[in-house]
C-alpha cells in the first residue's frame, strides 16, 4: 500500500503554497520531509491527509482519494499528528490517548492498546493534561496517534508533523525506535522534521522541500548532499565525518 | 457512582423543596398527602403549585447546564456560555416584540413562550449560517457575540418604546423566574431530558472535538456536522427553558466548569453530571429566592447571577494556580 501525491499544487489567495509536488510514501518505509520554515511541509501533510483539497493534481491513500472516502474509513487507515495543540480541558493522559481508539469504537481508555502505550512510554495515566509540561503533552499526543495505527501494520499510514518538538533526548530516541518498529511491521510513514542528523539516522527516504517545491528526493545518501541541503535551506552547510558517520551543521552567520 | 450520588441528592432536594414556601408544610403533611388526603388546600399547594415548580426547576436547570457543557466542549473553551449561540438574546427579543405588539393586559403564556422559543431558534439559526460562512470556530463565536448585541439592542429599543406595564413584563421575563410554573409548562419542558439524552449521545464526539477541528476529522468526526447538531440541540434545550422561565444567568457557564474541576473532562460524565447538578442548583436557588424575602419573591435569575458571578471568578483563580503549561 502506498500514499502518493501526483502533480499536486495548492494555491491560497493567488499565492502558490505548493507547486507540482510528486512524492510517494511506501508501506514499511519512513520518509522524512525536510525544509525551511514556510516551505509548505505542513500544508502538504494536510493535503495528503485529506484535510485540505489540492487545487490541482491528485492524492491517493491506498488507492483512494482521501477526500472522497468517509471520515470514519479514513480515520482507520491514517493517523495524523498536527503541529497545533489546542486542548484546554483537564483530560487525563489516559483519556487523551484513548481518543486515538475512537475509530475502532474503544475510547474508554482501558483497552489493550492504550494500556500498552501508557506503560511503554511511562506516561502517568491519571495526570491531568493541563498540568503537564510541553514535552509531556507532546508525548501524550504522539501516543494518541500511535494508538490509532497500533497493530495495523501495512493497513495504515502515519503522518507526523514535527513529532520530536519539545521532546528530550531520551524520548526522542524512544519515539525514533518506535517509528522504526512500526515501519518493520509494514506501516508507511511521512515525518516532517527539522533535525537533519536525526532524519539521516531514521529515514529510508528523504524529501527536501523549499518554497513549495521538491528540491531533491531519494535515499538518504542520494538526497542528503551538501548542494541539495544548501539549496533547500539557503545557507552554508558543513559536513563533518564521512560515510555512515556524516554529520551536518549549518555554518554560523558572521 | 458519583453520578448516582448526584441523582440521589437531586431526589432528596426535590422532596425537600416541596416543604419550603410561604405556606408551612411539614414532612408529615407530605406523607398524609400520599396516603389519605382530606385537605384540598394541601393538595393544591403541593401538587398544583410546588411540585410543578420543582420539576420545572430541575428540567430547565438540567437543560441549560448540559447545553453549557456541550457548548464549552464544542467551542473548546471552558469559559463559553450557551448564550453565545444567541438563543437567550433571540428569545428575549421575540418575547419583547410579542409584549409590545400584543398590547393587551392579560398576556397569553402560550403566546409569550411560543414567541420566545421561535425567537431563540431563529437567532441561533442566523448565528449558525453567518458563523458557518467563515468556516472557523472563531467566526461563529464572533457572529454569536454580534448577533447577541443586535438582539439585546432590539430589546432595549422595545423597552424604550413600551408602556410602563409592558416594560414591567419585559424586564420581569428577562430576569428569569419560575413563578409561573404550571403542569403545562412541565409538560412542555419534558422535551428537555430527551434533548439532553441526545447531547449525551454526542459525548465521545465532544471529547474528540476539544483536540481541534482537524484532529477531530482525523479521528473520524466531522466538525462542521457536529457543530450543527450540537448548536441545534442546545438551542432547543435552552430555548425551551428560556421561553418558560426567562433568562437564567450563569448556570450554563458555572455548572459544567464545576463538574470538570471535580469529575474530570470526559463528556460522558460531564454532560449527565452537569444536567443533575444544574437542575439541583436551580432548584436550590429557586427555594432561596422564594423564601428569602417571603412573601415577596426575588426573580431567580438575579440570584443565580449574584451568586454565580463571584463564585465563577473564584473558580477561575484557583484553576489557574494548578496549571503548568500555559
Amino acid at each position: 500500500m502506498n500514499l502518493s501525491a501526483r502533480n499536486t499544487s495548492f494555491i491560497l489567495r493567488n499565492r502558490a503554497i505548493l507547486s507540482d509536488i510528486n512524492l510517494e510514501v511506501q508501506g514499511g518505509k519512513i520518509t522524512v520531509l525536510l525544509g525551511p520554515n514556510g516551505a509548505g511541509k505542513s500544508t502538504l501533510l494536510k493535503i495528503l491527509s485529506g484535510y485540505l483539497k489540492p487545487t490541482d493534481g491528485e492524492v491517493l491513500v491506498a488507492g483512494y482519494n482521501p477526500q472522497k472516502i468517509s471520515l470514519q474509513a479514513r480515520a482507520k487507515i491514517l493517523g495524523v499528528l498536527t503541529q497545533r495543540n489546542s486542548l484546554e480541558f483537564p483530560f487525563t493522559a489516559r483519556e487523551v490517548i484513548a481518543m486515538g481508539r475512537m475509530p475502532f469504537g474503544q475510547s474508554e481508555g482501558f483497552d489493550e492498546v492504550t494500556q500498552e502505550l501508557l506503560s511503554m512510554f511511562g506516561v502517568a495515566a491519571d495526570q491531568s493534561y493541563l498540568t503537564m509540561s510541553g514535552g509531556e503533552q507532546q508525548l501524550v499526543q504522539l501516543c494518541r496517534v500511535f494508538a490509532q495505527v497500533w497493530g495495523r501494520g501495512s493497513e495504515a499510514f502515519l503522518l507526523l508533523d514535527e513529532p520530536m518538538t519539545a521532546l528530550d533526548l531520551r524520548h526522542q530516541s524512544k519515539i525514533a525506535s518506535t517509528l522504526r518498529k512500526l515501519s518493520s511491521q509494514g506501516l508507511g510513514q511521512l515525518v516532517v522534521m527539522h533535525d537533519i542528523n536525526l532524519a539521516a539516522e531514521l529515514a529510508d527516504d528523504i524529501v527536501l522541500m523549499s518554497h513549495g517545491k521538491v528540491v531533491a528526493k531519494g535515499s538518504v545518501a542520494e538526497a542528503l548532499k551538501i548542494e541539495n541541503l544548501e539549496r533547500t535551506f539557503d545557507t552554508v552547510i558543513n559536513q563533518l565525518g564521512r560515510g555512515g558517520e556524516r554529520y551536518f551543521r549549518a555554518e554560523l552567520e558572521k | 457512582m458519583k453520578i448516582a450520588a448526584l441523582a440521589l441528592a437531586v431526589c432528596v432536594l426535590a422532596v425537600a423543596s416541596l416543604l419550603f414556601g410561604s405556606a408551612d408544610i411539614s414532612l408529615k403533611d407530605l406523607f398524609r398527602l400520599l396516603s389519605h388526603n382530606d385537605d384540598p388546600r394541601l393538595s393544591t399547594i403541593v401538587l398544583d403549585i410546588r411540585l410543578p415548580r420543582t420539576l420545572l426547576a430541575l428540567l430547565v436547570g438540567a437543560g441549560v447546564s448540559a447545553s453549557g457543557a456541550a457548548i464549552q466542549g464544542m467551542f473548546r473553551n471552558p469559559l463559553a456560555d450557551p448564550a453565545l449561540i444567541g438563543v437567550s438574546a433571540g428569545a428575549a427579543l421575540f418575547a419583547a416584540i410579542y409584549v409590545v405588539l400584543d398590547g393587551s393586559q392579560g398576556l397569553s403564556m402560550i403566546g409569550m413562550t411560543g414567541s420566545a422559543f421561535v425567537g431563540g431558534l431563529l437567532t441561533t439559526w442566523i448565528v449558525l449560517v453567518v458563523g458557518g460562512r467563515g468556516g472557523g470556530l472563531s467566526t461563529m463565536l464572533l457572529a454569536g457575540i454580534a448577533i447577541n448585541a443586535i438582539a439585546l439592542s432590539g430589546v432595549g429599543m422595545l423597552s424604550y418604546l413600551s408602556t410602563d406595564m409592558q416594560l414591567r413584563s419585559i424586564s420581569f421575563w428577562a430576569l428569569g423566574s419560575l413563578n409561573g410554573a404550571t403542569w403545562i409548562s412541565v409538560l412542555l419542558a419534558l422535551a428537555i431530558p430527551v434533548v439532553v439524552f441526545l447531547i449525551f449521545l454526542e459525548s465521545r464526539n465532544l471529547n474528540v472535538i476539544t483536540l481541534g477541528d482537524e484532529e477531530a476529522e482525523h479521528l473520524g468526526v466531522s466538525h462542521q456536522k457536529l457543530r450543527v447538531r450540537i448548536v441545534s440541540l442546545c438551542a432547543v434545550a435552552v430555548g425551551i427553558g428560556v421561553a418558560l422561565t426567562g433568562i437564567i444567568a450563569f448556570l450554563g457557564l458555572v455548572v459544567p466548569h464545576l463538574i470538570r474541576m471535580t469529575l474530570g473532562s470526559n463528556h460522558r460524565t460531564v454532560v449527565p453530571a452537569s444536567a443533575l447538578l444544574g437542575g439541583m442548583l436551580l432548584l436550590v436557588a429557586d427555594v432561596i429566592s422564594r423564601t428569602m424575602f417571603a412573601p415577596t419573591e426575588l426573580p431567580v435569575g438575579i440570584l443565580t447571577a449574584l451568586v454565580g458571578g463571584p463564585f465563577f471568578i473564584y473558580l477561575i483563580m484557583i484553576e489557574q494556580k494548578g496549571r503548568l503549561a500555559v
